[in-house]
């Protein structure tokens, strides 16, 4: 999943980002409004985290610049202000979920998965492909019943091709997904990636499930 | 006065019926006579219509009665055997009268022996008592319609009058303090009433602007609290959930967070025993040019960095001061101002025993902004540039200032903010 976090405390920012990143995440960050509207404007996010009350401009007016162009990236507002007021106009200007500081990590990691899930259609946190039980909440996959262990990057690969089965999803977009802007990845990490994660979810002599298609991507599901 | 009239008229008829009794007497052989019919014509030739009188000579024999005495056969009434005399007295019949006395010489008594005879009329007042009564009730009567008609114009006249002041009162009521804007209509009030309700719309707006100042304190004091715990939690459930997260770096991190909770609540804790007036003053003597060095002196790091220029001009000698505020007050002042100025730029300070002056420039700041400089956590970019201004520090000085005994300005020209202290206390 590809997050934007718009926060102006930079250890906030940071710590939050690292976590994210830990989850197997691609995590952009930004101080202010201006750098985050740059950023949500190039990038495709599956989730922006926005921080309220920001230096110059609120994430209000941006929230609500987004809505009134149309976009419906999925935005999770952060805030100090605790008032029942706050809450319901950041919802009402279209934010799709609401936190106050201090709030716990795991509950905005859930909630933000979850916002993403629904983004794509998937409001199951559980997928099956063939044989592949995936279960996203608990970033567990199971073939035929029996777990498989990933690591966290190699989940987020394996979420972003599960999200899509059957489809096609180039290098680039794969690539969007699990890498920041900070991140350089090597020309060929996606391919590594993709080798390592067909090595473990598909053993010898079992049917295949993440397949190669050259000249245009990869793709996850039976065929 | 009624009265008066009624009986002086009472007794006038008596005078006169006295008049008509004497001179209708006349002796005759030897013999005192009124005629009969002057008699009954004056109305004392029965006893039915209460009017008597007698002839008297001054030893009290009487000469003559009148017919109504005769029937009735009681003795009348005594009365001042000398002079004239009128006055109330009880009656042969038992009624209250009035009766009226005359010494007079009747015609034709040639031997003299009737001279000097008294001429006593008596009359009935008890009708005249009625009237009196009857007059009295009317009067009463029209008295108190008069009364009840004045009391229910004057009621009416000021209902009328009071109208304008009940609806002030019923609008006041219906103020709701919590709806912003909310004012009095004065443009329909009488004249007597126009002042009483600006008054009340001048004071709608200092509450409100009062209550404005408490949401944003309330709104930014929460910001201010809540965000160094949200860091403080999101790096202890980092730790907690990845222990390689605990470097000394983080903990080093974390410290300063703490650092910076703990300088917050000295603040908070500062202005809230000035309000409550529980802050103990001690006043001792500081040398003044040292302690705005000393004051300069801690922010050299940022100074530096930044290559700023602080230029002072202070004056030697020392003030009486409470220290512990003192220091607060430089430490907000220079902090303030070294935070704020554009890199490269200069800092001025000026102070004497009496007044310290600040001045740095503020290209940011508008004169709108003035009003609010004071503000408890007001800062002219709402959120964090520096982590550790949490837009107390002016309000700190002010509050310090005036627990001095002083007082703190601030005004902006050309671009540069200028911050006067001046307080009583002096060496």
């Amino acid at each position: 999943m590809r997050l934007l976090i718009i926060e102006d405390s930079a250890r906030l920012r940071t710590s939050l980002a690292r976590a994210f990143k830990r989850l197997g995440h691609a995590v952009d960050a930004a101080g202010d409004a201006e750098e985050g509207e740059i950023l949500a404007r190039i990038h495709e996010y599956d989730v922006i985290i926005l921080d309220i009350m920001l230096p110059g401009r609120d994430g209000l007016s941006l929230l609500k610049k987004w809505r009134n162009a149309g976009s419906d990236t999925a935005v999770m507002l952060l805030t100090a202000k605790a008032e029942i007021d706050d809450r319901v106009r950041g919802l009402g200007l279209g934010a799709d979920d609401y936190l106050v500081k201090p709030f716990a990590f795991e509950e905005l990691a859930a909630r933000v998965e979850a916002l993403a899930r629904r983004r794509t259609g998937q409001a199951r946190s559980e997928i099956r492909i063939g044989p592949l039980e995936i279960d996203l909440a608990g970033k567990v996959v199971r073939r035929d019943g029996v777990p498989i262990a990933l690591t966290s990057r190699e989940f987020a690969l394996l979420e972003c091709l599960a999200r899509r089965p059957g489809q096609i999803l180039s290098r680039a977009q794969i690539e969007a997904q699990l890498y920041s802007e900070a991140e350089s990845p090597l020309s060929n990490a996606v391919d590594a990636a993709v080798y390592a994660l067909r090595r473990k979810l598909c053993p010898p002599n079992t049917p295949l499930l993440v397949h190669t298609r050259r000249g245009l991507g990869y793709m996850l599901g039976e065929l | 006065m009624a009265r008066q009239l009624l009986v002086s008229q009472f007794d006038e008829t008596l005078a006169a019926k006295a008049e008509a009794l004497i001179s209708a007497a006349e002796v005759e052989e030897n013999e005192l006579e009124i005629d009969p019919d002057v008699q009954n014509f004056a109305g004392f030739g029965s006893a039915l219509t209460g009017d008597f009188f007698e002839v008297r000579r001054s030893n009290g024999e009487v000469v003559l009665r009148s017919p109504s005495l005769e029937a009735r056969k009681h003795a009348f009434p005594t009365v001042p055997s000398e002079g004239q005399w009128r006055g109330k007295v009880v009656l042969p019949d038992g009624n209250g009268g009035r009766a009226l006395a005359v010494q007079f010489v009747p015609d034709g008594d040639s031997t003299g022996q009737f001279n000097n005879v008294q001429m006593v009329v008596a009359s009935d007042s008890t009708a005249l008592l009625q009237t009196l009564r009857a007059v009295l009730v009317v009067l009463l009567i029209t008295g108190a319609i008069g009364l009840v008609a004045a009391i229910i114009l004057i009621r009416r006249g000021l209902e009328r009058g009071l109208r304008p002041l009940d609806s002030l009162a019923a609008e006041v009521n219906e103020l709701n303090i919590d709806e912003p804007g909310l004012r009095l209509q004065t443009a329909i009030l009488p004249k007597e009433l126009l002042g009483v309700s600006e008054k009340l719309n001048r004071l709608l707006e200092r509450v409100e602007a009062s209550i404005a100042r408490e949401r944003r304190f309330s709104s930014h004091a929460a910001h201010e609290l809540r965000t160094p715990l949200a860091e403080l939690k999101m790096m202890t459930e980092s730790i907690a959930k990845w222990p390689d997260e605990a470097t000394p770096e983080r903990s080093k991190e974390m410290l300063e967070v703490i650092h910076d909770l703990e300088v917050l609540l000295e603040k908070l804790s500062l202005l809230a025993r000035a309000e409550a007036g529980s802050y103990a003053l001690q006043i001792e003597q500081v040398d003044l040019a040292a302690s705005i060095e000393h004051a300069i002196e801690r922010e050299g790091v940022t100074v530096e960095a930044k290559g700023l220029q602080v230029r002072s001009k202070l004056e030697p000698g020392s003030i009486q001061t409470d220290s512990v505020l003192w220091q607060t007050i430089l430490g907000n002042l220079v902090g303030n101002a070294v935070a704020y100025a554009p890199a490269g730029s200069t800092i001025c300070l000026e102070a004497s025993p009496r007044s310290l002056t600040i001045i740095n420039p503020a290209p940011n700041l508008s004169p709108d902004d003035l009003g609010l400089l004071f503000e408890r956590f007001w800062r002219k970019n709402t959120a964090r540039e520096s982590e550790s201004h949490s837009g107390l520090g002016l309000a700190i000085v002010q509050t310090a200032v005036h627990l001095l005994g002083g007082t703190c300005r601030a005004a902006l020209a050309s671009g540069n903010l200028r911050i006067t202290v001046e307080w009583r206390h002096s060496g």
